[in-house]
């Protein structure tokens, strides 16, 4: 069982939109998944400046023998 | 550009600036990660798990719902005894258009909901004299006799507001005592094994359970309670407060609107299933070959959101 | 003499897919050490997220099937262990459709990338159907109001005729054995294809102007 499995064994509200009903949960779920969508869009990835490592992505493709990655 | 051209260029091997990817340990970090978080929801959130509705609970909490359903069985007027293909020809069946697909796959999986919910399964529970005495006469008599019984009863205990101690006198064979021996039946567990066996050592088909428990109120009003139904967009949801199947919010999205939900008595809202099946199948198709699909494959560059994407390399490339 | 034996080489069905492989997918593409520059961002950690997903799928539902349909009611192992199975399934199709979305907004199809495209697009269809006779053997109530509910609509297009959702050992065998086959060999194929095609290019790298047509043009003019 889990920790609170209480809690989530009984009824739940529901989201009323027009003719659209969504139960929390699920709608949780999706605006979960818009604001990871938005998240992974948005926030900074690690990369590498040109201007540092041009001699280095020379070197590396050399190296794959210009095999596509 | 020509778009052979451009073809071309896309699918060529990259030469431009490359940076050390690490693809194995890409792949171990994220196992690790994705396990983290599945056994912290696990651990938290615990998975639903509403108990089965076995026939012993359905007698013993609805008494006057599974008597009458029994009854309905034995006049053949529940649903599954007027569903058609593929348990039976008692009806056409749902179509689309001319196409009454339904029917025409056939009757592969027959049922008889006389003799299959109701007959067979008493005969294992006759050791009361009553009920012995039940079939015997039940079994003594033609199939029209047997129709009138049930029909008339069906009849009078409708006009009883479904209360047996009410019904007037009539001809109606032994359909009472049927019908109460087999609430007995379901009261005892017994029918639960019997109906599942169908008198076989192995078996592991539920048809004729699913399709008897569907007959009733009870059934349905569980599932009505816990917002399963597919009017309330029950197809995304689950029992208790746990996510549902939020992946089908499409399919369950038709049933909520005209004309899917004009009712039986009109030609699309009565065969909205089939309509709906076509629909989704279409849909998937399209999903499958969405970059063949004019106007929809040039959406990404009518809305730019790869601009964000990849705005590193537009930024370095000047573009 | 070597010649002679290289020509005849050429001929074998086992030559022709050794070349055809070798020259498609080298290991230097399956296992490669680096990747185009302009792969950074997020939104490329979802596929290999959906990957990490459908592996907890598998081991789990591998300990549940050792262990029979039933077992997770009776043990508070086993409730662990389907929770697991639960919540591990949304994560997946989380993370799958959040993946569908980058790949959309980047017209990753682009670059003779279609069957890339379209064996992503018949997973996902594959996801579902494999999901959905997941919810049938639940032997929970769960699972008899689904099946209860589903065999209208594949009754009413004929399918219900031999693909029966309340024959529990049907829906059983084909939710472990017959549909995760499947859709492995679909993301296997899905996967060797990224591999094979390599991540697609940003949308205007070669089009946009004379000065950047190409990319190593401007770095090696």
């Amino acid at each position: 069982m889990g920790l609170i499995s209480h809690f989530m064994n009984h009824k739940t509200l529901y989201v009323h939109w027009g003719f659209i009903q969504m139960s929390i949960s699920n709608a949780i779920i999706i605006v979960l998944m818009f604001g990871l969508f938005l998240a992974a869009l948005l926030l900074p990835f690690p990369h590498e400046a040109k201007r540092d490592s041009g001699e280095l992505d020379q070197q590396s493709a050399q190296e794959a023998g210009g095999a596509q990655t | 550009m020509r778009r052979q051209e451009l073809a071309e260029l896309e699918s060529a091997p990259w030469t431009g600036r490359t940076r050390r990817y690490d693809l194995v340990k890409e792949g171990v970090v994220a196992c690790l990660v994705i396990t983290v978080a599945v056994v912290a929801l696990a651990t938290f959130f615990g998975s639903p798990d509403d108990a089965q509705i076995t026939f012993k609970k359905w007698a013993i909490s609805a008494p006057s719902d599974f008597y009458t359903t029994t009854v309905h069985e034995l006049a053949g007027t529940s649903e599954s005894a007027g569903y058609g293909a593929p348990y039976n020809t008692a009806s056409v069946g749902v179509n689309l258009g001319p196409l009454y697909l339904a029917r025409l796959a056939g009757v592969t999986h027959p049922v008889d909901t006389v003799n299959d919910f109701v007959i067979r399964p008493l005969s294992a529970f006759n050791d009361t004299p009553k009920i012995a005495a039940g079939l015997a006469l039940w079994r003594s008599a033609d199939s029209k006799t047997q129709i009138d019984w049930a029909s008339n009863y069906e009849t009078a205990l409708a006009k009883a507001d479904q209360d047996p101690t009410k019904v007037s006198t009539g001809s109606y064979g032994p359909v009472p005592e049927l019908a109460s021996g087999l609430v007995a039946m379901a009261k005892s567990g017994l029918l639960d094994g019997v109906l599942l066996s169908q008198g076989n050592y192995f078996q592991n088909d539920n048809t004729k359970q699913t399709l008897f428990l569907g007959d009733g109120k009870y059934f349905n009003d569980q599932s009505t309670a816990a917002h399963l139904q597919g009017d309330t967009w029950g197809m995304m949801n689950e029992t208790g407060r746990y996510p549902g199947q939020a992946w089908l919010w499409l399919y369950s999205f038709w049933y909520q609107i005209s004309p899917f939900n004009n009712g039986d008595n009109h030609p699309i809202g009565a065969n909205a299933d089939a309509y709906i099946m076509v629909i989704m199948g279409l849909l998937s198709l399209g999903l499958v070959l969405m970059p063949l699909i004019p106007g929809v494959r040039s959406l990404p560059r009518k809305i730019p959101i790869h601009r964000l994407i990849w705005r590193h390399y537009y930024q370095e490339e000047n573009l | 003499m070597s010649n002679d034996l290289h020509d005849k080489n050429r001929e074998l069905w086992t030559a022709r897919l050794r070349k055809s492989w070798q020259k498609n997918l080298p290991i230097e593409k399956l296992l490669p050490d680096v990747q185009p520059a302009y792969v950074a961002s997020w939104i490329y950690t979802f596929g290999v997220a959906t990957l990490a997903s459908l592996g907890v799928i598998i081991f789990s539902g591998l300990i549940l099937a050792f262990e029979g349909p039933s077992w997770y009611h009776l043990s508070r192992a086993g409730h662990f262990v389907n929770s697991l199975h639960f919540w591990s399934v949304q994560l997946f199709f989380i993370f799958m459709v959040i993946h569908l979305w980058g790949k959309f907004w980047m017209a990753a199809w682009r670059g003779k990338r279609l069957m890339t495209w379209m064996t992503g697009g018949v997973a996902f269809v594959a996801s579902v159907a494999t999901a959905f006779t997941g919810y049938l053997v639940q032997t929970n109530f769960d699972s008899q109001w689904i099946s209860f509910e589903a065999k209208d609509g594949f009754n009413s297009v004929g399918i219900g005729a031999w693909f029966t959702v309340t024959n529990l050992g049907q829906q059983l065998l084909l939710h472990v054995a017959f549909l995760p086959m499947i859709l492995g060999l679909i993301t296997v194929i899905h996967v060797l294809l990224v591999r094979a095609k390599g991540v697609v290019p940003p949308i205007d790298a070669f089009d946009r102007g004379s000065a950047t047509t190409n990319n190593s043009e401007r770095r090696n003019p």
